[in-house]
């Protein structure tokens, strides 16, 4: 039985199997879609609109009439019989930033040392993100890199954020579809994919390392992360034990044994680890190393005395919560400039009408526009403003109203409608930027420290390697510091598990690297309520934070 | 005494130091605090409220208002019994067991003792005791708030031991993932999605 979906002018086919639910074969499609509840029925992501034929929706049987459409939730539709039709519109796709970057920048020199005697051996990095996964295929004898992947970690289809995902582990059964989800349905098919691009045999890889968050390397091995969703949110082992590829379902590499980086803490992974090993922390130094994602991941060395936290940012500067946000692609805005004469020019990726924009692109919006005055400290548009460059849009749908500004007409869209900034997807930005920035300096402050005293800011992850920081700082969420003391580097989590695949002691370094750190609750200090509070206006409301910005912006509540 | 505009107008800005020159001011001038919170503070957190509701602002301004408030509030507060000022209700909430969130939860608080609720915050990581000792204070509302999925179970043991003691205690939920269902489902008195409509339900469940 076919199952057509449509969206975004894009039409495919899938078979379906009885009882396979539309969330799952849309992901297959190539269409996953918000899944924020888990899948539970509980919220409105997943809605889509199907067309004529029998289904049941939850326990009921449901037919749509010829010429009719129903809109139902995905997570809890399975089609019955005959050939569906089922129009996916643009709200209920996920919507994943820049962040299935496979790069890094070699921060530290000789990040990998060749192993002796592997000739014709080959490794392969994984860095696995809650949302997207990287890997790299690895000459042994050399440290040459012989291809690069990315792909979506299929568990978003069972649910999109972390706290569902430690939630679904209460049962046996989700707990094993999400290790399979993760092994089955995204390495095992992204191993093929480095196979062919560099036609290697994949019989020749001897040794795959899994670099990601607690909560990903317990999945990966099957275990279950439920322990970390509660006070202490203590993991049930931080030192992953080593396996042999196919006993954890890596069927593909039948010669490989696979080894994960360690953790650091419950909230704070073997990614942080691994950013940790390439940055390199000075010991005379004062230092800190951020990793803006879904979970904004800090770490401070004071002078060799490094202390952990993680803080939640949500989504929102992977692109997920904007209305017109979008995962990094042909067609996406990448870069956005606000003039004084309140024209705005864009840039979109390979130069295609554009489709959406992504995080480091709303960021670069609010900057400018604040600079302007378009936007005042509180992230509200200057309506007389829009209304006189004829960009105002007073927004009325779906229950929710507010004013937005357009960025792309809709003539020179590529979707069928204007692009759009709302005021609520400004706010959407605040509070992830306040969440990150507020953790900074609660550790600074704790450590006795101010912002002035930091000699180096490293900067790991996918999203913050689009970042413009200039405008980061601008809207305040990275500390007012010379430009010159921040280090980016990439894909940091990936970059440590391609050290460890060489020798050297890497490995035993790692999980040195890993007892270091103290970690620190965020919720448990007096600070940081007041701190994120501070940080939810732009750049910040204590005028001491960001001095040199201040100046910058023409109006001021 | 009519509404003190400036006061009124810093705490919808929320400007903190402003609220609490204001609010010395007028104690300073000999005004009731009683009047200063009914006339002028209180109206400006229901504006904020009704505003919200209205999309006209977001969780960023309500916060930063909210705190605003809050730094008036310390200043009459402990003034507010010598000037026989009564509270519309007494109300408990905390975040449950294994939760430790509590910015969500503080804005509630804020919302709820800015509509002229005695508020008692019981803190995070809240067992059933500590909401048993807020009802032996007086407290007629208990609100939990969980912000995981894997910690917002607790609620429904928490409601279960009162409702099974026969409490007359009204509980009141809410936090990201709970919904209307789940209230209904553990058998909760009510549920709000947002900090202003947890006001209303405090509203009704007094009623």
């Amino acid at each position: 039985m076919p199952v057509f979906f449509y969206s975004n002018e894009r039409r495919v086919r899938v078979e379906t199997r009885s009882g396979v639910l539309l969330s799952t074969l849309a992901a297959e499609a190539g269409f996953p879609l918000n899944m924020q509840c888990g899948g539970q029925g509980a919220c409105k992501g997943c809605l889509i609109k199907l067309g004529p034929g029998r289904y049941r929706i939850g326990e009921t049987e449901t037919v749509v009439a010829a010429g009719e459409t129903l809109e139902a939730r995905a997570c809890k539709t399975v089609v019955l019989c005959g050939q569906a039709d089922i129009e996916i519109p643009a709200r209920s796709l996920l919507k994943i930033g820049s962040c299935a970057s496979a790069d890094f920048y070699a921060a530290r020199k000789n990040l990998f040392q060749p192993l002796e005697n592997s000739e014709g051996q080959l490794g392969i990095a994984v860095d696995i993100g809650t949302t997207t996964v990287a890997a790299v295929l690895v000459e042994l004898s050399t440290g040459k890199i012989l291809a690069r992947e990315s792909a979506y970690n299929r568990q978003i289809e069972l649910a999109d954020n972390i706290a569902s995902r430690i939630a679904l582990c209460r049962e046996d059964e989700k707990l094993k579809q999400l290790q399979r989800l993760i092994i089955k349905e995204t390495l095992v098919p992204m191993f093929e994919k480095i196979s062919a691009q560099s036609f290697q045999s994949l019989e020749q890889v001897t040794e795959i390392i899994l670099s990601g968050n607690t909560v990903m390397s317990h999945l990966a091995l099957g275990l279950s992360a439920l322990s970390i969703g509660t006070i202490p949110f203590e993991p049930l082992t931080k030192v992953f034990s080593e396996h042999a590829a196919p006993e954890i379902g890596l069927t593909n590499c039948p010669n490989a044994r696979v080894r994960t980086v360690p953790a650091i803490a419950g909230y704070v992974g073997g990614d942080l680890v691994s950013d940790l090993y390439i940055s390199e922390p000075d010991p005379a130094r004062l230092e800190l190393i951020v990793d803006i994602g879904t979970n904004g991941e800090i770490i401070l060395n004071d002078h060799g005395r490094l202390t952990a936290t993680a803080t939640a940012a949500g989504p929102a500067f992977e692109g997920a919560g904007l209305l017109h946000g979008c995962r990094a692609d042909t067609g996406v805005i990448e870069k956005i400039i606000c003039r004084p004469d309140d024209t705005i020019e864009f840039e979109t990726i390979g130069g295609k009408p554009a489709i959406g924009l992504c995080g480091s692109a709303a960021v670069d919006f609010i900057a400018s526009a604040w600079r302007t005055g378009l936007l005042n400290d509180m992230g509200r548009f200057d309506l007389d403003r829009l209304r006189a460059a004829d960009r105002l849009v007073e927004l009325n749908c779906h229950g929710i109203k507010g004013n937005a500004c357009v960025i792309v007409r809709q003539e020179q869209s590529g979707i069928d409608e204007p692009i759009l900034i709302t005021e609520f997807d400004v706010s959407q930005i605040l509070k992830a930027k306040a969440a990150v920035y507020a953790g900074i300096r609660t550790l600074l402050e704790r450590s006795g420290h101010g912002v002035g005293d930091v000699e180096r800011l490293v900067l790991a992850g996918g999203f913050a390697a689009h970042l413009r920081i200039p405008n980061a700082v601008t809207i305040g969420l990275l500390p007012e510091i010379p430009l010159g003391k921040y280090d980016v580097v990439g894909n940091g989590s990936l970059a440590g598990a391609y050290a460890a695949l060489g020798t050297g002691g890497v490995w035993e370094e790692l999980h040195r690297i890993a007892k270091r750190p103290d970690s620190c609750h965020l919720a448990e200090t007096n600070e940081f309520e007041n701190r994120f509070i501070d940080a939810l206006a732009i750049p910040n409301l204590d005028p001491d934070e960001f001095p040199k910005t201040a100046t910058e912006g023409v109006n001021h509540v | 005494m009519a509404r003190n505009e400036e006061l009124f107008n810093a705490i919808m800005k929320g400007k903190r130091k402003d609220v609490a020159a204001l609010v010395q001011a007028e104690i300073a001038a000999g005004n009731n605090v009683g009047t200063i919170l009914m006339e002028s503070m209180i109206p400006a957190m229901r504006e904020i409220g009704a505003r919200f509701t209205r999309n006209e602002v977001y969780v960023p301004e309500m916060l930063i208002a909210a705190r605003a408030m809050q730094a008036g509030l310390d200043i009459i507060n402990p003034l507010l019994s010598k000037s026989g000022h009564e509270p519309l209700g007494k109300v408990a909430i905390g975040t449950v067991k294994g939760d430790l969130h509590d910015i969500g939860k503080n804005l509630v608080a804020m919302m709820v003792k800015g509509a002229g609720y005695e508020v008692m915050d019981v803190g995070v990581d809240c067992d059933i005791a500590k909401y048993e000792e807020a009802v032996n204070n007086g407290a007629q509302v208990i609100m939990l708030s969980a912000l995981l999925t894997t910690t917002m179970p607790y609620m429904k043991e928490v409601v279960s031991h009162f409702k099974s003691k026969g409490s007359k205690v009204k509980i009141l939920i809410g936090g990201a993932p709970v919904t209307q269902e789940y209230a209904d489902e553990i058998g909760a008195d009510g549920y709000s999605s947002d900090a202003n409509q947890a006001v209303a339900s405090v509203e009704k469940a007094l009623a």
